[in-house]
Formats: structure tokens, sequence, C-alpha cells
């Protein structure tokens, strides 16, 4: 099914609306003899999704309530992915994620974003139950840990050379 | 017959022979009886006469005595004194040579006491030496004991402060080291956050997702249209089923 609606969909959120905004319309076409839909239409959905649902209803030419509910069986295929990221991201940003995302699983995506600055950069994924790190903190940190030795005598050469230098300056 | 006759007449004889026996045993009988009256009549005559003849004797002994003892009491005062001058002097006698005996014993024991005196010192000093020597040793002995049990002591003392002061610093080390670490991570991320900007994040993000895919973590899911549900591979694929994507490169 094509519907430009769905390029609107990247987060779970975006899905949680739609298909509340899909099942009051769907409620509506029985309500006040048939002008229930265009009143919810009007009122109770969103403007650009009211837009372009009417267009794609005019366009197509199947009944209201099969197209309605043939997108409620298209949102429920939708794969949800968590990222954590250690920043917000933009809408572009996300829109990207997600694409990179259906490339990859080969469907739709809706993403779950969580914000957590302290990751640094990169990004924790959870999918299917599977939990993976990929943040730039687990590196850094594992980087650190490796090199721990290192870093410490280096702050030690650090800290004897700096008490020579005050040493000579008390000298002069 | 003639058998019969002579057996009568050699009882007859011998009953005779018996008789006669008898006869003389009974003569025999009596005249011991008379000899022995006679026997008895004459001890009894001579015992009389010794009798007579012993109270005789005595009355005379008695009568001697009697003088005898008249002559000692007579004689007793002459005894008396002589006996008591005769005692004087052999009581003046003993007390010379007791009081000599006494005088040379008590000179004999006086030097004596002296020559104790004198060497007491002596032997006090050689056992309070021998007495000192021993305590010395004993005392040398308790000493070194000591010595090794508060060296010991000391020692183990020592060792555990040791330990404990190298437990301390490796712990305050460890605890400086967690410090200086926990500082370095916290200015890094404070420098790394503020140097990210919004671009590099996002290249970041997708290249965590790549990430994700390279270790299999995000797959390609097969969707079979005729249930538009997603199968696993090791499914059988409807007539409809295929592939979204290409199978991610391992």
């Amino acid at each position: 099914m094509q519907s430009e609606i769905f390029s609107k969909i990247i987060t779970v959120e975006d899905i949680d609306k739609v298909s509340d905004e899909l099942d009051i319309l769907l409620a509506s076409l029985y309500k006040e003899k048939g002008r229930g839909l265009e009143s919810a239409l009007k009122y109770n959905v969103r403007a650009w999704f009211s837009e372009m649902l009417k267009n794609e209803i005019t366009n197509n030419n199947i009944g209201v309530e099969k197209y309605l509910r043939q997108m409620k069986k298209e949102l429920a295929q939708y794969t949800e992915v968590t990222l954590i990221l250690a920043y917000e991201p933009s809408l572009s940003s996300m829109e990207r994620f997600q694409s990179v995302l259906k490339s990859y699983i080969g469907k739709n995506v809706a993403l779950d974003i969580s914000y957590m600055p302290n990751l640094l950069a990169g990004a924790v994924i959870i999918y299917k139950g599977r939990y993976i790190d990929l943040s730039l903190k687990r590196a850094f940190e594992e980087e650190l840990q490796k090199n721990r030795e290192e870093i410490m005598n280096l702050l030690v050469d650090e800290s004897e050379n700096n008490n020579q230098k005050s040493n000579e300056i008390q000298i002069t | 017959m003639e058998v019969n006759v002579i057996i009568f007449y050699i009882g007859i004889l011998l009953i005779v022979a018996l008789v006669l026996l008898l006869i003389a045993l009974v003569i025999l009988y009596l005249r011991s009886a008379n000899n022995l009256q006679k026997l008895k009549e004459e001890k009894e005559t001579n015992w009389r006469a010794q009798m007579s003849s012993a109270q005789a004797t005595v009355k005379k002994v008695i009568e001697d005595a009697h003088t005898n003892a008249g002559q000692i009491v007579g004689s007793a005062e002459i005894f008396k004194k002589e006996q008591i001058d005769k005692v004087n002097i052999e009581i003046n006698k003993a007390i010379t040579h007791y009081t000599e005996n006494y005088n040379r014993v008590l000179v004999n024991l006086q030097n004596e006491m002296v020559n104790v005196l004198k060497n007491t010192p002596k032997d006090i000093q050689v056992g309070v030496v021998k007495q000192l020597q021993i305590l010395r040793d004993t005392l040398q002995k308790d000493l070194a004991t000591s010595r090794k049990d508060v060296s010991d002591l000391i020692e183990k003392e020592y060792t555990k402060m040791h330990n404990d002061l190298e437990s301390y610093k490796q712990a305050k080390v460890a605890q400086l080291d967690k410090s200086i670490f926990k500082i370095i991570q916290y200015v890094s991320r404070r420098v790394l956050t503020k140097e990210i900007n919004a671009e590099e994040h996002e290249k970041l993000v997708i290249k965590a997702l790549e990430e994700a895919k390279r270790q299999e973590m995000i797959k390609t899911e097969i969707v079979d249209t005729d249930s538009n549900q997603p199968v696993n591979t090791k499914q059988e694929l409807g007539k409809n089923s295929q592939v979204n994507t290409p199978k991610p490169q391992i």
C-alpha cells in the first residue's frame, strides 16, 4: 500500500498518533448520519494528516473504511527499533536513521528514540529484544581502561616535571 | 583210748603246773608288799630326823644373824663419818675434774666456734657466689628468652603493621587512581560532548547502525506477502515470499 502518510511516520509516537487518528476516523464513519467522518477529519485529526488522507481517498477508488483499515494493518507491520542517543537528533537525522534501518531490515521501521547525554556519541540499539552498546562512552571507557596504566604514568611524569620546574623557578 | 588217757594226764599236769605258778606269784606279791611297807617306814623315819636337824640348823643361823646384826648396827656410826669424808673428797675431786674438763671443752668449743665463725663468710661467700652464678645463668636464660620473645613480638607487630600499611597504601593508591581516572573521564567527556557537533553525532549513529548490522544484530526480515508477516529464514517461504532488501554481507 502506497501512502504519503507513511513517509511522515518516523517514530513510535507517530505510529501511535496515526493509529489513534485512524481509530477516530473509523469510529466516526457511522456517526452523524454519514457526516461524522467529515467532522472528524476537520476537528479531530491533525491538518496535514487530514489533507493527505482526503487526497489519497479521493485518488483511490476503494472505500474509505477499507482504506483506513488497510492503513491500520500497514501500521501494525512496522518494526520498532529503540535508539538511545547522546544528542537530540533533528527530524532529518531521524529520517536518515529510519531510512538506513529500513534498508537493513527490509521493512518499515519506527524509531523509539531516547536521549542520554552521557553516552557521548554513537548509539545504544535495542532491536527485537537484543541489545548492543555502540556508544562512544563504551569505546572511550574501554580504551581508557586499556591504556589506564599509560595514562597514569603520563600523569605522574607530568606531575614530576611540574614539580621540577617549580623547584627551578624557586632556585632562580 | 590210750591216747585219751594220755591227753587226760597231760591236762592234769598242766592244771597242776598252773596252780603251782599261781601260788608262787601270790607269794612273790606278798613279799613285795611287805618290803614296800618296810621301805616307807624307813623313809619316814629319815625325813623326821632330817627335819629335826634342819630346824636346829635354822635356829643356829638365826641366832648368828641376830648377833651379826647387832655388831653391824654398832659399827654404823664410824662408817658413816668416814664415808662422808671420803665422799666429800671424791666429790671435790670430781668437781675439780669436771670443772677442768668443762673449761677445756669450753675452750675447745670456743676455738671451734671461732674457726667456724672464721670459715662461715667463706662458706657463705662460696654459697652466695654459687647461688649468684645460678641466678645469673637463670636470669641470662630468662633474659635471652624474653629478648627473643620481645624481638619476635616486635617483628610480628612490625610485619602486621607493615602489611596493614601496605594494604592501606594500596587501597589509597587505588582510590586515588580511581578518582583521577574519574576526573579524566569526566573532563574527557565534557570536552568530547562539547566538541562533537550534530553532524558528527549523526555520522556516529549511522556508523553504530552499520556496526550493528555487521554484527548481525540487525538482520533483514523476510516478509511473506501472503500473510504479510515476517518469517524466519528456516521457515518454508510461501509462494509470493520475497526478500525486500539484499541479505546483509557478513
